[in-house]
């Protein structure tokens, strides 16, 4: 793959990392278990990656944490956070309608050819 | 050696590169992870985690500093991924122009005032501030960069002396600036008249002669002092020979402040209006003097405490 299609691909997954992590949280994670929830469905997202990316979605008030003790280790624990709710709400509206779109412009495409 | 001197090795690291009242936070919950991640590793293989399977977590997580800034507010000019080295660069150019423009000043002798040499010193530090942040967000800008911290390998990492012996950027860039200024004053370069002016504009304060057996040797350990700090600032770490220089050069000066400060008048003051400024001055300056004692006696206990008493650097 070219270095411009790997930054494309970069910038899709983007945003649709956030959605695939709000939409996780609606259960309760700590960070490893989050990571291993979204690769057993297919989404493989770089540790370095999506640790701060939790910790930032946590500072915008859409994911609730609090440490807890777990197997006599200290973890921190996300949630979705109302705020979370509402916004993962609207990310997946706009994803349904991009998606749908998407389909039938691939569809279109895929009928003339 | 266990698997979580790894994580400790790299977490000190990390912990380097944050900032402000998280950083403690972070750094417990990266901690928390990584020792979920090598734990997970071993039991798959129900065995317990070793060394490797922690240097296998570590390069999946990337470079600490890499790490760090991913954990930093973000940055719209220069990107997480270019900041550790558009940081590293800047650091080196600034200390390269700057010593170069130093010793320049040193040398010549030009008799500017303080004010004039800090202008100097400041338009040399803003431009190459300037140039070297944009370049780097034209870099940014192009989006075709590939830092180098992506080469990063877990045995690059500091060993746990090393860690223990890290320098605090902020100490020696304040040792820097003190020791600095002292030279561009001893030497004559700068002039401290302009300071005097509030006291009246004819006042005229020059060192007594209590200082002429201190001329050399305050030159000399002052200079050592200034290319010690440098030096450590470079290297970004001290080491057994450095600490003892540092403690040495700070007994010294304590012990040069201290037979200053029981040898009468440390200055002579002249012009019309020195009857009523006369006192005031030679009260300031001796206090200043016993500031500089305290400070270079604390330098000497927090030398020997690293030295002898295995305290870390940083503290």
């Amino acid at each position: 793959m070219t270095e411009r299609a790997d930054k494309l691909r970069q910038e899709l997954r983007r945003g649709a990392i956030v959605i695939a992590v709000l939409a996780a949280l609606r259960a309760e994670h700590y960070g490893y278990s989050l990571r291993h929830a979204l690769a057993e469905r297919g989404i493989e997202v770089e540790e370095g990656t999506l640790y701060p990316l939790v910790r930032r979605l946590e500072q915008q008030g859409l994911l609730a944490s609090e440490w807890r003790e777990e197997n006599k280790r200290r973890k921190r624990f996300y949630r979705l956070a109302p705020a979370g709710e509402a916004t993962l709400e609207r990310l997946l509206d706009d994803w349904r309608t991009l998606n749908l779109g998407l389909e039938q412009i691939i569809g279109n495409e895929r009928r003339r050819s | 050696m266990s698997y979580s001197v790894w994580i400790d090795r790299y977490l000190g690291e990390v912990a380097r590169g944050l900032r402000g009242d998280g950083r403690d936070d972070i750094v417990a919950e990266l901690r928390s992870t990584l020792e979920d991640e090598v734990q997970g590793i071993a039991a798959q293989e129900d065995r317990n985690p070793t060394e490797a399977d922690a240097r296998q977590v570590l390069q999946r997580f990337g470079s600490p500093s890499a790490v760090a800034h991913q954990y930093s507010p973000p940055r719209s000019l220069i990107g997480p991924t270019l900041f550790p080295e558009y940081l590293s660069t800047l650091g080196y150019l600034l200390a390269l122009t700057l010593a170069i423009r130093f010793v320049t000043l040193l040398l010549g002798s030009e008799g500017n005032s303080v004010y004039g040499a800090a202008e100097d010193l400041l338009t040399v530090g803003f431009w190459t501030l300037a140039i070297t942040t944009g370049v780097y967000a034209a870099i940014e800008a192009a989006g075709d960069y590939e830092p180098a911290t992506q080469d990063w390998r877990p045995e690059q990492l500091p060993e746990p002396e090393a860690i223990r012996l890290q320098a605090r950027p902020g100490h020696l860039v304040s040792n820097l600036i003190t020791d600095g200024f002292f030279l561009l004053w001893w030497t004559g370069a700068i002039s401290l008249v302009g300071w005097f002016g509030l006291f009246g504009s004819d006042v005229r304060v020059t060192p007594s002669s209590a200082w002429t057996p201190f001329n050399w040797p305050l030159l000399t350990l002052i200079g050592c002092s200034f290319a010690l700090h440098a030096c450590v600032l470079l290297q970004g770490h001290w080491r057994r020979w450095s600490l003892v220089v540092s403690l040495s050069i700070s007994v010294a000066l304590a012990a040069i402040g201290l037979l200053l400060l029981n040898a009468g008048d440390l200055a002579v003051v002249t012009g019309a209006a020195w009857a009523e400024t006369d006192p005031h001055i030679l009260r300031a300056l001796w206090c200043s003097v016993l500031v500089v004692v305290g400070f270079v006696v604390w330098e000497a206990v927090w030398a020997a405490r690293v030295l002898f008493f295995r305290a870390s650097a940083a503290d």
